[in-house]
């Protein structure tokens, strides 16, 4: 599915809401370049964040059922989808 | 039906089992609607009390507002309510035009379907997927679980042609009465003020209303539980009461959760003591395999799922258990095996085998 700018942050408001802190998540590849609008769109989701928060990260992404194709990586190595 | 009667009778359906005063019921509508004026209720809540749409009962110093199911004619204007909703929402989403139309399509060779209901459909638009409580006529025919398998087998294309995500939970219409009427907090109370029957809502409203008016007590929930959230109190409370006492824990009184709720809870801690238990739970009650198959698919878990019922088929097999394995090895599930011995032996030394 293509996900436009705003689809990406809808998605990612709905995340925001499992979330227990703030966190620092950082788009990667076509996410990043969709949400600067530089693309119109991009078919993977795609982040990085650093080690501290990613299991805040993957609590919220799992209790947000969701149909996205989502990878992160944990300090930018791939860790999960 | 004008919009100030849609309101009414939106708002009193979400307020189902809750007694509501005409001044609660303006309030409930300005919340859901951004406007409501009380006079302008008043008015319309006395023309549709005299035609016999609703029923108006005094306590105390207020009257109690509800649904007259026993009127023939309710049934058509639930119908027209259920239809006006999909029309303002089809006309926000070309996306589920398309998926609503294509899944009346494709599932209209199966008899048994009485109605399909999209539940949160806008919020669920946003993450890419879909709810569907599909309800099916009561029958004792052997061809029911066929018919469910074919549902499945539909509904995994349907995913892949829309590229969307589609949970399905399947159930008879006397199964999801008993979920209705439950005092237990279970997905279906909490998923019925905000569904849409887009298909066959005729055949929903009649059967509702028909077991309302046989007394049968609906009281519609507005949370929606997340089972990885349910409290450390309120799990033992449930455990308990489902035969499953944990040493070292003291128990007080919680709320009531329904069974497949509180396995989807163990299974999304993660814990190998919890998930070893969940054996024991199901072979001591009856849990509904299509909810919690629903659930196993929602949150991720049908692997673990899988494994764990296919180690309870050989310590004690039962027919149910051996549909759900049935059931998610066709949606294509991955086992994760499951501790069989550790399982046995807790099992034993719960009662749940001899």
């Amino acid at each position: 599915m293509q996900l436009d700018s705003s689809a990406l942050i809808e998605f990612l408001e709905e995340v925001d809401k499992e979330l227990n802190r703030t966190i620092t998540l950082i788009a990667v590849g076509g996410t990043a370049m969709t949400l600067l609008r530089v693309k119109a769109s991009t078919v993977d989701v795609d982040f990085t964040l650093p080690g501290e928060d990613y299991d805040e990260f993957q609590k919220a992404l799992k209790n947000t059922p969701h149909g996205f194709k989502v990878d992160y990586w944990k300090d930018g190595i791939e860790v999960g989808l | 039906m004008d919009e100030t009667a849609f309101r009414i009778l939106d708002t009193l359906w979400k307020e189902t089992g809750r007694p509501v005063s005409i001044r609660e019921l303006t309030s409930k509508i300005r919340e859901s609607h951004g406007t409501a004026y009380y006079a302008n209720i008043y008015q319309k809540v006395r023309a549709l009390t005299r035609e016999g749409t609703i029923t108006l009962t005094k306590a105390g110093r207020s009257s109690i507002v509800d649904l007259n199911f026993t009127n023939y004619l309710l049934i058509d204007l639930l119908t027209e309510l259920e239809l006006k909703r999909k029309h303002n929402l089809l006309m926000k989403s070309k996306e589920l035009q398309m998926l609503f139309k294509d899944v009346e399509e494709r599932y209209e060779d199966i008899r048994s379907i009485e109605s399909i209901s999209a539940i949160s459909a806008e919020r669920n638009l946003k993450l890419n997927r879909a709810e569907l409580l599909i309800l099916l006529h009561d029958s004792r025919d052997n061809n029911l679980h066929r018919e469910i398998i074919k549902i499945h087998a539909i509904t995994r294309d349907l995913q892949a042609h829309h590229n969307t995500k589609i949970d399905t939970i399947i159930l008879t219409t006397g199964a999801f009465l008993d979920f209705l009427t439950s005092d237990e907090i279970n997905p279906l109370r909490e998923m019925l003020s905000n569904k849409i029957t887009f298909h066959s809502p005729q055949d929903f409203w009649t059967h509702t209303a028909a077991a309302l008016t046989r007394g049968y007590r609906i009281k519609l929930l507005k949370t929606d539980t997340n089972p990885s959230k349910i409290s450390e109190k309120d799990l033992i409370f449930n455990l308990a009461r489902y035969g499953y006492k944990e040493i070292g824990f003291e128990i007080r009184e919680g709320e009531k959760i329904c069974i497949e709720y509180i396995i989807a809870s163990m299974l999304m801690t993660e814990e190998a003591r919890r998930i070893n238990a969940i054996p024991i739970l199901l072979a001591k009650n009856k849990a509904n395999y299509s909810l919690l198959i629903f659930l196993s698919q929602k949150y991720r878990f049908s692997a673990r799922l899988l494994g764990l019922l296919k180690a309870l088929s050989r310590i004690k097999p039962l027919s149910e258990n051996a549909t759900g394995i049935d059931i998610l090895e066709k949606l294509g599930t991955k086992e994760i095996k499951a501790d069989e011995k550790s399982i046995e032996q807790k099992m034993r030394l719960y009662n749940a085998i001899r």
